[in-house]
């Protein structure tokens, strides 16, 4: 710590000490950058340039370059133009540095964009970063944020049913890792593996993924990896533009919409953008899955000021869903439950309807964030604040009058404020310092009539941190980062005697990461980073208690064991039990070939995490309902490795492939036993045929891609067992995780796309499972009960302003 | 010292921001409404107008219940009334069964042929629903509840006598059978017919 802050010291002093020249004293600053055609990404030359308000002109030469130099400011307009091509105004400040310009033909319905360098994201350039946007994202905007963000490899979904995606990342998911939202840590009751992250995917622009454990920059939890959702930009000086998406489904008769609106101004900015989802009852090729309609509906609003070196950016959404859960997931006591793995077809199934009834969901998100940046002659101090405002309520299925009472029904208010400086150059070190502070609050809402599973909690964080990069020669760049954080926690409940207990606790950990990346010749380059990550036990490992759907889970502090014997009578704190925090240390390398022809890239990667927590059966309770599975938290040690390839192959003109695969090894490494839901390795191989048609661009895709089982699951013991000898102990000669059913068959999987772009319109028309595959997925919480939906067709339609 | 000045203020703010924000709330006591930890059997003599009464228990709310063991006279017919209680709410879940009697059913199991009628081991399991069994009770739809049933003793003999109450919103039917819908109850009482 003290050395951390030394350093911050040094640095701050060194700045203001040292202090760069500012290029507006001499008039010596300078803008390069590059311009190119949209489509054909090939430089155009002789493009003319002009700084708005000046007679300073410029051309760009064979290469598409243009350069400005002696100018007395580093804000300026630019006003490009060349015959054939839409003319595009962009205000560039210094912090964007080789700004690339992307002219569009006059007859296309692109616009002209502006690609900046990324100035603040890729610090970490020894990072594993994965991207979806532009055409690639908006064909799955539509879908869930977890089936979005599934098209990259190592990404996997954790569901239940087809309305609650999580993404997996590398195995790991939930707590494990982090969605930064628009720059905001999404604070959610995530600690649940069916409450999905409440974030529409088609209101962003863009999705980030961060394969490596990145906390240093982003915080606890980012043991997995972190996912950072962009949402559209707001540029300055830009037309009225936007889009109106249309899309309807055949499979749950659903219908699907979203706009954008923007314009910039010279010093200001606005954006408004809205989505909704109407979905009923899905079906399988063979039944209808009866209750698992979905409402959708979003809304966001966007205002950016731009003064000379300040940069202010404030930006509300608000979301709300309402989803059904299928009725035939839902079942009372082991009996219940291995009546319902034997049904051929859920019980309660019933033919389509949009109706939702429980089991259900109603969750919404609001969000409000304040951003100011200053840039000083070379270093930039940005300040966040943000608010958001987490509700959810979960009806069960219930007798009487407490049929319309939600069993669940939270509340969870957090406040962030993030500051970062990007610190001048010091000795050929680029970097950033930074502090967070975090407070939550989380309350049951009064009224649910059920023992609350979770108790009220109040979280407190600071955290600090450094990261730096470094060239060490031309071809290789360092990257180092530290991190510190600090969190008080404070829970508040009521016994099974409805007795009220508080319970206080600490955590504090130090998180660090270390990398290079080095070009090794012109076509290839490698990626290598070790990184460490933390996270304290969540609300649900530590407090929760009681009945959720099939199971009694009781968390470490709600139970005792003593020589088989579970008593729920109690609540302990970390004197009584000591509940370590995650720790987790993953190595990730990643190596990319590129030619004319192909591109190659390889990601092998190995995390260790220590103290790994996880919900396993480890008995039955006798209860006036029967028997239940009773889980509890357990803790070890994990190791989770594997590899991630994709391959992209230019064909002849138009024809272009892609084959992707990913491959997880995941083990207990301290009792040498599987873990639980780990996804099953998966190879897709799509194909692309794209042409143009006079002013229609025709474009065609076809993937088929084969998900294998798991053929790391835990054994069976059918639930049938604990029916037939009620006093059956599954652990009487060994001591191994079990399951209740064998994991899925692999199972393979065609889609197909065709898009017909014309001016502003797109329209495009796609299968999913067009064999109508009849499957289960391992990682569907519900594939005990039920098969996947079948067949899908969508039909979207896209006009762009 | 321009940037000196922001952190300062920045880390003064904060940890202002940190203290103050401490609240205590504690959730409010839910009464846990759906739990029954109070199951009542009165076998009444149908000729005599003897009352047997025999209860379950679980006084602690945690599950495990105590069973008073069922004793009943050989040779005799009884009117079985079950009762289901919330006993720390003081509250009866019967009278909650009777009003949405529509998406309840009762099956009873029994070691076989220890009734002189009904005969067999009671209606309980996939194919079973049409086994033996006299319901006195039905609802709105002319199905039977099993709130109350109709019992004839034999010989002295003992065994097992076992409850099953299922929730069966929208599928309570002439052929739903104890594996439809929810389980709220599943108890087990010591059964004893005697002289």
């Amino acid at each position: 710590m003290k050395h951390l802050f030394s350093t911050l010291l040094f640095l701050i002093v060194s700045t203001l000490v040292m202090g760069q020249q500012d290029c507006r004293v001499n008039c010596s600053c300078s803008i390069k950058g590059k311009i190119v055609d949209a489509q054909t990404g090939k430089a155009i030359e002789f493009a003319s340039l002009q700084i708005k308000g000046t007679s300073k002109g410029s051309t760009t030469d064979s290469d598409g370059l243009f350069e400005f130099n002696d100018l007395c400011e580093t804000e300026v307009d630019l006003l490009i133009s060349h015959i054939g091509y839409k003319q595009l105004t962009h205000h560039h400040d210094a912090f964007h540095n080789d700004p690339v310009v992307q002219l569009a033909p006059d007859n296309l319905i692109l616009e002209s964009i502006v690609v900046e360098d990324k100035a603040e994201k890729d610090l970490s350039k020894s990072s594993s970063i994965s991207t979806i946007e532009g055409r690639e994202f908006e064909e799955i905007k539509s879908e869930s944020l977890g089936d979005a963000l599934s098209s990259i490899s190592g990404v996997s979904t954790l569901t239940t049913g087809s309305n609650v995606v999580k993404p997996i990342i590398h195995g790991l998911h939930s707590n494990r890792i982090l969605i930064i939202n628009n720059g905001i840590r999404h604070e959610s009751q995530d600690w649940g593996q069916e409450h999905a992250p409440e974030i529409d995917a088609s209101m962003a622009e863009g999705i980030e993924l961060i394969k490596g454990a990145a906390a240093v920059k982003y915080g606890p939890n980012a043991i997995g990896g972190v996912i950072l959702i962009n949402p559209p930009k707001m540029e300055l000086s830009s037309h009225f533009h936007g889009d109106i998406n249309l899309q309807a489904e055949s499979n749950g008769r659903a219908l699907d919409g979203s706009f954008l609106f923007q314009k910039g101004f010279e010093n200001f900015a606005w954006m408004v953008q809205g989505a909704g989802r109407y979905q009923g009852d899905l079906n399988t090729p063979d039944y209808q899955l009866t209750n698992t309609g979905l409402r959708e509906s979003s809304l966001g609003v966007g205002l950016r000021f731009h003064k000379r070196q300040w940069d202010f950016e404030t930006h509300f959404s608000h979301f709300e869903q309402k989803l059904g859960i299928l009725r035939g997931s839902i079942t009372g006591n082991i009996e219940d439950l291995a009546d319902a793995i034997n049904d051929e077809i859920p019980d309660f199934t019933e033919d389509f309807s949009y109706e939702i009834k429980a089991p259900n969901q109603e969750v919404s998100h609001d969000v409000l964030k304040l951003k100011a940046s200053h840039n000083f002659t070379n270093s930039r101090l940005d300040l966040t604040y943000a608010i958001q405002y987490n509700t959810r309520k979960e009806f069960d299925v219930r007798r009487g009058s407490n049929a319309d009472v939600p069993s669940i029904n939270l509340e969870l208010m957090t406040h962030t404020v993030d500051a970062e400086w990007l610190h001048p150059t010091v000795n050929d070190w680029e970097g950033t310092l930074g502090i967070q502070w975090l407070y939550q609050d989380n309350n049951n809402v009064e009224g649910t009539n059920t023992i609350p599973f979770i108790p009220n909690y109040n979280n407190g964080r600071i955290g600090v941190y450094i990261a730096e990069t470094r060239s060490l020669s031309t071809n290789t760049t360092l990257d180092i980062g530290l991190r510190y954080d600090f969190q008080n926690a404070s829970f508040r409940g009521r016994d099974s005697r409805n007795d009220i207990f508080i319970v206080d606790e600490n955590f504090q950990s130090v998180s660090g990461i270390i990398g290079i990346k080095k070009t090794l010749n012109s076509n290839s380059e490698m990626r290598m980073n070790l990184a460490t990550a933390w996270r304290p036990p969540n609300i649900a490992e530590l407090f929760s208690y009681g009945k959720h759907q099939y199971t009694n889970q009781y968390g470490f502090y709600r139970y005792t064991n003593e020589n088989g014997n579970i008593t729920t009578d109690v609540v302990l704190d970390s004197d009584d039990l000591s509940v370590g925090n995650e720790l987790g240390y993953k190595l990730i390398g990643t190596y990319s070939y590129a030619n004319s022809k192909i591109i190659l890239e390889v990601s092998p990667y190995l995390n260790v995490i220590k103290n790994y927590i996880y919900s396993a059966p480890s008995g039955i309770i006798n209860t006036v309902r029967g028997t239940f599975p009773l889980f509890v938290f357990k803790q070890t040690d994990a190791l989770l490795s594997g590899l991630d390839a994709t391959l992209k192959i230019k064909h002849s003109e138009p024809i272009s492939s892609k084959i992707t695969g990913s491959y997880l090894y995941a083990r207990d490494i301290k009792n040498d036993d599987v873990l639980f839901n780990m996804p099953a390795n998966k190879i897709s191989y799509q194909i692309n045929f794209t042409k143009s048609l006079g002013n229609v661009e025709w474009d065609n895709k076809l993937e088929v891609s084969y998900n294998f089982e798991q053929y790391n699951a835990p054994r069976v013991i059918p639930a049938q067992t604990f029916v037939d000898d009620r006093n059956f102990n599954p652990f009487a000669t060994d001591d191994s995780n079990f399951d209740f059913t064998k994991a899925p068959e692999g199972y393979t999987l065609v889609n197909a796309s065709s898009t017909l772009s014309f001016k502003q319109w797109v329209v495009s028309l796609r299968g999913k499972n067009l064999f109508n595959t009849t499957y289960r997925q391992y990682t569907n919480l519900i594939r005990y009960f039920a098969d996947e939906p079948g067949i899908n067709f969508e039909l979207g339609v896209q006009l762009k302003l | 010292m321009k940037n000196m000045k922001y952190l300062n203020v920045l880390l003064l703010a904060l940890l202002v921001g940190f203290a103050s924000c401490d609240d205590d709330d504690v959730p409010a006591a839910e009464n846990e409404e759906e739990v029954i930890d109070n199951i009542v059997l009165t076998f009444t003599d149908d000729d005599t107008g003897d009352e047997f009464v025999f209860e379950a228990n679980d006084p602690s709310g945690s599950g495990s219940f105590t069973y008073d063991d069922i004793e009943i006279k050989a040779n005799a017919t009884y009117t079985l009334s079950v009762e289901f209680n919330n006993a720390a709410e003081g509250e009866s879940i019967t009278e909650e069964i009777e009003e949405e009697a529509d998406e309840h059913m009762i099956f009873f199991e029994f070691t076989n042929n220890i009734f002189a009628n009904p005969q067999g081991n009671g209606n309980i399991g996939a194919g079973s629903r049409d086994d033996a069994l006299n319901y006195l009770d039905q609802d709105g739809n002319g199905q039977p509840t099993g709130l109350s049933t109709s019992w004839q003793t034999g010989d002295a003999v003992a065994g097992v006598f076992r409850i099953v109450l299922k929730h069966q919103p929208d599928n309570k039917s002439a052929t739903s059978t104890s594996t439809d819908g929810e389980t709220d109850v599943d108890v087990e009482f010591p059964i004893a017919i005697i002289r």
